[in-house]
């Protein structure tokens, strides 16, 4: 593993899209953790103290609202840099991400991969 | 005592009697003339006569007054018992159901459909604190502060809330408590209870599908997109002109099917009645500019320029995040779809007083005069926009206006044709 790679942790239920972003950050040289749910992202997170977050907030049982909140509660999670993934359906949930703890947002079906990366590059200052 | 009329007729004979003697006396005074040495004496006699009729006529006159209320109040009395029992039938038996609660909201009397509501036997919750079955959500709910309301004497209408009834099962009402005051001028509070747990069991499952029609049909959308855009990434050096073009229209037609379904889900939301504002604390310009974002790529291929004027505007507005969302970036989105290339979008937002208002301007293709009235119907498109953009269904400026609409606020527009559209949206804050 080369330790020069900035981790980048992607908290996603959905298979496909948490391949496809983990593909997309991978080719521009991170090295992409993926957790299919959120007790997965905290674990992580826990274990591989990740440089950013990228977290979808509709998950089932644990959401990424919950998930937020546990990073910011610890110290091992509480300086990793949290993107937030959400349907056009979670808009009203914003304001209690934004409180949570969240960066920023992306709206999934809006955005190109290619814009997600540069948001991870410009919040990683690179 | 003697009945209104018969005292009517005595009055009325007294005082044609008194009419009467007088009008003789007069009659004799003047033609027959009376006697030098008997004036005094005829004069005396008239006057006592007459004062005789008159204490007769006062008297009688009482009479008349002391039937007439002894009659009133007979009938004040009858009509107060009929219309007591009229009151009384609508309480006991009334479809809903209806509590009187004494001033500090301890039940004094229910009637059949509140003990049916309740679950319990008639007249059971006498004597029981009826703010106690409230289930507010929490504080901020306006159900936890319907005592407080109460206590000013103010009247609560239509709040909804929980009702927990005793055998702990909860329902959703609208609640309404009318505060007045009683014979005795002690206060009082008429509650009533409209039972609207089934409307909204209807209408959660109606949001609940529209979210997972709009989850399990985005979510596949997203992934066609971004792998299709990792195979062009992975194979760019070595695509052909016409596999470039293939990729180009897969593209195209996810995105044709990306708007299809959010229009669609938004038409449903407007139309099942399930779109009901939700306010919270919206951070304007971070909200804003977040979906001026949405549109740079699509801006970008076309190099249309997205400029954006938010130096009025700061902080936190109460409004509905999605509504607001369905308005703005519908805007933007034809904006920039409308607009050939090299072209400009210009948004710009403001504040007045109580408002927030939204100027979105384009040098595009604009509306023709005689469609302008049509532009906010469903699946309507202009005849240009057919023409000119394939892509669209119409449904965009009609989900704008209803979004509007349902936020209390209004919008505009003005256009040329061939040199652009600008719509204003003022909305309140």
């Amino acid at each position: 593993m080369d330790s020069d790679k900035k981790k980048i942790l992607i908290v996603e239920d959905e298979i496909d899209l948490l391949d496809a972003l983990a593909t997309a950050l991978e080719y521009e040289g991170f090295e992409a953790l993926k957790a299919d749910g959120g007790k997965k992202g905290i674990e992580m997170a826990k274990d591989e103290r990740p440089a950013l977050a990228i977290v979808d907030i509709s998950m089932p049982k644990v959401n990424g609202i919950e998930v937020i909140k546990k990073y910011k509660e610890h110290d091992w999670g509480k300086d990793i840099k949290i993107i937030v993934m959400t349907a056009l359906d979670d808009l009203e949930k914003m304001a209690e991400v934004m409180e949570a703890g969240g960066d920023e947002y992306v709206v999934k079906t809006k955005v190109t991969l290619g814009d997600i990366v540069q948001k991870v590059k410009d919040k990683l200052g690179m | 005592m003697k009945s209104l009329s018969a005292n009517l007729r005595a009055v009325l004979s007294s005082l044609v009697a008194l009419i009467f003697m007088l009008g003789l006396g007069y009659f004799a005074w003047t033609y027959f003339g009376v006697p030098e040495e008997y004036k005094d004496q005829t004069i005396i006699g008239v006057s006592v006569f007459t004062m005789v009729v008159i204490a007769v006529l006062v008297y009688q006159s009482r009479k008349v007054y002391e039937s007439a209320r002894a009659i009133a109040r007979g009938m004040t009395r009858s009509m107060l018992e009929e219309s007591h029992e009229l009151f009384s039938e609508l309480y006991r038996n009334s479809p809903i159901p209806y509590l009187v609660v004494d001033s500090r909201g301890i039940v004094d009397s229910m009637n059949v459909a509140s003990a049916r509501f309740f679950h319990v036997e008639l007249n059971a919750l006498e004597g029981i604190d009826i703010f106690s079955f409230i289930e507010a959500e929490d504080d901020n709910d306006k159900a936890s502060r319907i005592p407080d309301f109460y206590k000013q004497e103010k009247n609560v209408n239509e709040v909804v809330t929980q009702m927990r009834r005793p055998d702990g099962v909860c329902r959703y009402v609208l609640l309404s408590l009318y505060p007045f005051r009683d014979g005795d001028g002690r206060k009082r509070g008429l509650l009533t209870l409209v039972d609207i747990t089934k409307q909204r069991k209807i209408d959660k499952a109606k949001t609940e599908f529209v979210s997972l029609a709009s989850h399990q049909l985005r979510t596949p959308i997203s992934s066609m997109k971004w792998n299709l855009e990792l195979l062009e990434t992975a194979m760019k050096d070595s695509l052909d002109e016409n596999q470039q073009q293939y990729i180009e229209k897969m593209n195209h037609s996810i995105e044709r099917m990306d708007m299809l379904v959010a229009d669609f889900l938004n038409v449903s939301k407007l139309e099942l009645g399930t779109l009901k504002p939700e306010y919270t604390q919206v951070d304007l310009v971070a909200f804003v500019t977040s979906i001026t974002d949405e549109y740079q790529s699509p801006a970008k291929k076309k190099n249309v320029r997205i400029d954006v004027n938010w130096s009025e505007i700061s902080g936190i507005v109460i409004t509905d995040a999605h509504l607001l969302h369905m308005i703005v970036s519908n805007l933007i989105g034809n904006a920039v779809k409308y607009t050939p290339e090299n072209g400009i979008v210009r948004v710009e937002a403001r504040y007045d007083i109580d408002h927030v208002i939204f100027t979105i301007t384009d040098n595009g293709i604009g509306i023709p005069e005689d469609e302008q009235e049509m532009i906010f119907t469903k699946l309507y498109r202009a005849s240009n926009a057919k023409s000119e953009v394939i892509e669209g269904t119409g449904l965009g400026l009609y989900v704008v206006k209803e979004a509007v609409q349902v936020l209390g606020g209004k919008i505009n527009f003005t256009s040329n044709p061939g040199k652009g559209t600008t719509f204003t949206v003022v909305l309140p804050k």
